[in-house]
C-alpha cells in the first residue's frame, strides 16, 4: 500500500506522558495508516500535502512513524500488552488520502477526510462526520455513527448501534443485536440487516433505488414523505405487517402464521424488499 | 548489403525495426527482388490476421462461480488484508483443523442446533463441494450443501477465535459470545420452520444470510484480534 | 446525488452522476480492494473477454487449460489487487499478471514433469488436443494453435498483444535475440501453414 522511497522509523524516547508532535509531507492522495489500541484517535482532513501528528502517549508508550509522500504509517506500541495505557492522537491529513485506522477500545473521530475509510475497532465508538468517497466501518462491540454523505458506506457491528444522518447512494449496514437508525436524505442502494437488533429507517428512496431489509426478530420501521414512488414486497414467516402508506393489507402466510405483503405506492418505483422471520414490521409516511 | 543478408532483414523492416542507415538500402533493395518483395507482403498479411483476430473471447460461463468459491474461500479462512506478505503460516494449521473439526464441531452454539432431529439429512452430505457463493441457494438440497460449507468455515474461524480470546478484553469476549449466542439462536428457530416447510425459499434465503453473517462476524473478529 | 442533510461542497464525484467509465472501473476496484466481492465481478466482466482470449492462444487453443488458467489470473488478482496503485491501466496489470501466472505456471509444471517426461518442445495438433466448446474462428487461431511453444509465446505476445521485444525477453527469461529469433520462425510457420 505504501511505495515510499525514504523510510523512517523514529521512536520517542522513554518519558512519562511525553507529547509527540510530526510533520512529514504526504501526497495529497496518500495513504495512512493510523494503529493505536487504547485511548483516542481524532483525524482531520485539510488542504495541504502534510501528514501531522500531535498527541500525548501513555507512560512507557513508544511512537513510530514512517513512510514517504505515496504513504506513511504511524503506531503506538505499549509497555505492557497485558495492561495498555491511554494514548491520545490527533492526526491532520490530506482530505483525499486514504486512511486506514485499527484499534481495540480507541475512541475513533474523523471529520473532513474526502478520500477513503477504513475503520476497524473491537469496542470504541466510531464518529465520522463528512463526506468520504468510501466509508468502510467495522466494531464489535462499539458504536457507530456517521453525519455525512458517503457516497459508498458500509458500517457493521455485532452489538454495538449503527445511526447515520446523511444520504448514500450504496450503503449497508449490519448488525446482530445493535439498533440501526438512519435518518436522513436520498438513498439508491441501501441494504440493512440485523438478527436481533431494531431497524430505523427515514429517507428518501431514489425511483429506481433498490432496497433490502433483513432481521430475525428485530422490529423495521419504514418511513418515506409522501409522493414517493416505491414498490414494497414484505414477508414475514412468524410476525406481523402494518401498513400505513396503502390500502393494501397484508394476507395471511403460509399455513395462518405470519403475513405478506405487495404494494405499490404513488405508482411504484423504487424496489423495496423486507423480509423479518418474526419481527414486528411498519411502513408509514415521515411525520 | 547482399540478398541473403536482406532476407534476415526483412521482419524487422516490416515492423519498422530497422536503424534508419539500414532502411534505405533494404528498401531500395526490395523495390528491385520480387522474392523480397513477396516476403514482405506475406508477412505483411500475418501481421494483419494476427491484428484482426478477436480482442476478447468469452470464457465458459462456470468460470466466475469457480472464481468466486475460490475468493470466498479465501475471505473465510485467515489471510491478512489482501494477502501483500502472505502469511500462510497460519493457512497448514488451519486447514489441518478444518479435518480434525468437520466431524467434531465443537462449540456450544453449533451444538444448540446440531441436535435439532434435522441435522441427521444434513450429516449424510458432509463432503460438500464448496459452493459457498453468497447466492442463494435454490433449492432445499443446495441449501444443505452450502451449509455444511458454512458450518466447517464457522468451525475453523471458531477454533482459531479460541486461540487468540486471550487478546481480547472479558467483556469483549463476553460480548462476542453473547452475539454468536443469539445468531445461533436466530438460526435455530429458522431452522425449525425451515423442517416444518422445506420448501420456503423465503425461510432458505433468511437462513442462508444469518449463517453468512455469522461466519462474517467470526472472520471479522479473528481478522480485527490479530497482531497490527 | 442530492443531499439534503449535510450541505457540503466537497462530495466527491458519483459514478451515476458522472457517466464516466473511468470513475466506474476505479470505484470498482477501490472496492474490491476493501473485499468487495460484487465489485470484483464487474471487473471480472470487463476483462475477462481479454483475458481469456490471451490464455487461450497461449495454451494453444484448449480451452480447459485457458480456463484453468485465467481462474488463477483472476483468484491471484483479487489476492493482490491491494499492490495496485492506478498508475496504469488496470487491464495492462491485469494482463502482465496473466502472462507472469501463465509463466510460473508452466515452470511448476515443469520441475514437476522434469523427471517424469522428456522436454519437448513439440507443438500440439490444434485439432486433437482442444477440448469441446470454443469454435476458434479462422485458419489463425488453429495455425497459431499449432506453433511450438517458444515461437507460438513469442507470436501471441508481440504481434497479437502488442507487446515489446525487450518486455518479452524479461518476462521469459531469455535474450531479445532469442525473441526474435522465435518470431521469425513464427511468422515463417504461419505463412507456410496458411498458405496450404
Amino acid at each position: 500500500m505504501m511505495g515510499a522511497a525514504a523510510i523512517l522509523f523514529v521512536s520517542s524516547p522513554l518519558v512519562a506522558q511525553k507529547k509527540v508532535e510530526r510533520k512529514i509531507p504526504l501526497g495529497m492522495e496518500g495513504a495512512v495508516r493510523i494503529v493505536n489500541m487504547v485511548g483516542s484517535i481524532v483525524v482531520h482532513g485539510w488542504n495541504k500535502d502534510t501528514l501531522m501528528v500531535r498527541g500525548t502517549l501513555g507512560a512507557g508508550d513508544q511512537f513510530f512513524m514512517g513512510g514517504g509522500y505515496t504513504g506513511a504509517k504511524m503506531f503506538v506500541e505499549s509497555a505492557n500488552d497485558r495492561d495498555p495505557k491511554p494514548a491520545r492522537l490527533e492526526v491532520w491529513v490530506p482530505a483525499r488520502a486514504r486512511v486506514w485506522v485499527k484499534t481495540a477500545t480507541a475512541s475513533i473521530d474523523v471529520s473532513d477526510v474526502t478520500g477513503g475509510l477504513d475503520l476497524y475497532t473491537v469496542s470504541g465508538p466510531i464518529d465520522v462526520t463528512g463526506n468520504p468517497h468510501e466509508l468502510n466501518a467495522e466494531a464489535i462491540d462499539g458504536d457507530i455513527h456517521i453525519t455525512g454523505s458517503p457516497p459508498w458506506v458500509r458500517a457493521k457491528s455485532a452489538s454495538g448501534t449503527i445511526v447515520f444522518q446523511g444520504a448514500s447512494s450504496d450503503a449497508a449496514f449490519s448488525t446482530v443485536s445493535g439498533a440501526v437508525k438512519v435518518d436522513g436524505g436520498v438513498f439508491e442502494r441501501t441494504k440493512i440487516e440485523t438478527v436481533t437488533g431494531n431497524i430505523n429507517f427515514s429517507g428518501q428512496l431514489d425511483r429506481s433505488g433498490a432496497f433490502d431489509f433483513d432481521t430475525h426478530s428485530g422490529s423495521i420501521d419504514i418511513a418515506i414523505p409522501e409522493k414517493t414512488p416505491a414498490s414494497f414486497s414484505v414477508v414475514t414467516i412468524a410476525g406481523g405487517i402494518t401498513n400505513n402508506l396503502s390500502k393494501t393489507g397484508p394476507i395471511p402466510g403460509r399455513f395462518g402464521r405470519g403475513a405478506e405483503l405487495t404494494t405499490d405506492v404513488s405508482g411504484g418505483g423504487a424496489k423495496v424488499s423486507v423480509r423479518a422471520f418474526k419481527g414486528q414490521v411498519t411502513i408509514r409516511r415521515t411525520k | 548489403m547482399t540478398h541473403e543478408v536482406i532476407r534476415h532483414l526483412l521482419d524487422d523492416y516490416v515492423t519498422g525495426e530497422l536503424t534508419e542507415d539500414a532502411r534505405g538500402p533494404v528498401a531500395d533493395h526490395i523495390a528491385t527482388c520480387e522474392i523480397c518483395r513477396a516476403e514482405v507482403e506475406s508477412i505483411n498479411q500475418i501481421l494483419t490476421r494476427a491484428a484482426e483476430l478477436p480482442k476478447s473471447i468469452d470464457p465458459p460461463a462456470g468460470a466466475w462461480l469457480n472464481i468466486r468459491a475460490a475468493i470466498e474461500r479465501d475471505k473465510s479462512a485467515i489471510t491478512t488484508e489482501h494477502a501483500h506478505s502472505e502469511r500462510f503460516w497460519r493457512r497448514p494449521y488451519v486447514l489441518a483443523a478444518a479435518v480434525v473439526l468437520v466431524a467434531v464441531l465443537s462449540s456450544g452454539g453449533t451444538a444448540l442446533y446440531m441436535n435439532s432431529r434435522d441435522h441427521d439429512a444434513s450429516s449424510a452430505r458432509v463432503t460438500a463441494s464448496n459452493q459457498g457463493s453468497e447466492s442463494t441457494p435454490a433449492s432445499l438440497a443446495a441449501f444443505t450443501i452450502q451449509e455444511n460449507t458454512y458450518l466447517r468455515n464457522v468451525a475453523v474461524l471458531q477454533d482459531v477465535l479460541d486461540q487468540q480470546e486471550a487478546s481480547l478484553a472479558p467483556e469483549t469476549v463476553a460480548q462476542l459470545k453473547a452475539s454468536l449466542h443469539t445468531i445461533d439462536e436466530a438460526i435455530f428457530e429458522a431452522r425449525n420452520a425451515l423442517a416444518r416447510d422445506p420448501a420456503n425459499k423465503m425461510l432458505i434465503e433468511m437462513l442462508s444470510g444469518t449463517y453468512r453473517q455469522k461466519v462474517d462476524l467470526l472472520r471479522r473478529t479473528t481478522e480485527m484480534t490479530r497482531g497490527s | 446525488m442530492k443531499t439534503s442533510a449535510v450541505a457540503s461542497d466537497t462530495i466527491g464525484p458519483l459514478p451515476s452522476t458522472i457517466g464516466e467509465e473511468k470513475a466506474v472501473a476505479l470505484d470498482s476496484i477501490r472496492r474490491a480492494q476493501s473485499g468487495d466481492v460484487d465489485a470484483f465481478d464487474l471487473l471480472y466482466r470487463e476483462h475477462s473477454g481479454r483475458i481469456y482470449a490471451l490464455c487461450l492462444r497461449l495454451k494453444a487453443g484448449d480451452t480447459s487449460d485457458a480456463t484453468e488458467l485465467m481462474q488463477d489470473v483472476f483468484v491471484r488478482a483479487w489476492r493482490r489487487l491491494s499492490t495496485f496503485r492506478g498508475d496504469c491501466a488496470f487491464a495492462s496489470w491485469l494482463h502482465r499478471l496473466a502472462v507472469n501466472t501463465m509463466l510460473e505456471n508452466a515452470r511448476t509444471d515443469n520441475r514437476r514433469n522434469a523427471r517424469v517426461l522428456p522436454m519437448d518442445d513439440t507443438s500440439r495438433l490444434a485439432g486433437a488436443a482442444r477440448s469441446s466448446g470454443v469454435e476458434l474462428k479462422m485458419d489463425m487461431e488453429n495455425a497459431i494453435a499449432t506453433l511450438p511453444k517458444g515461437a507460438r509465446l513469442a507470436f501471441v505476445l508481440h504481434d497479437v498483444e502488442g507487446y515489446q521485444h525487450q518486455e518479452i525477453a524479461e518476462r521469459l527469461g531469455v535474450s531479445v535475440g532469442t525473441v526474435k529469433a522465435q518470431l521469425h520462425r513464427a511468422r515463417r510457420l504461419l505463412r507456410e501453414r496458411l498458405e496450404r
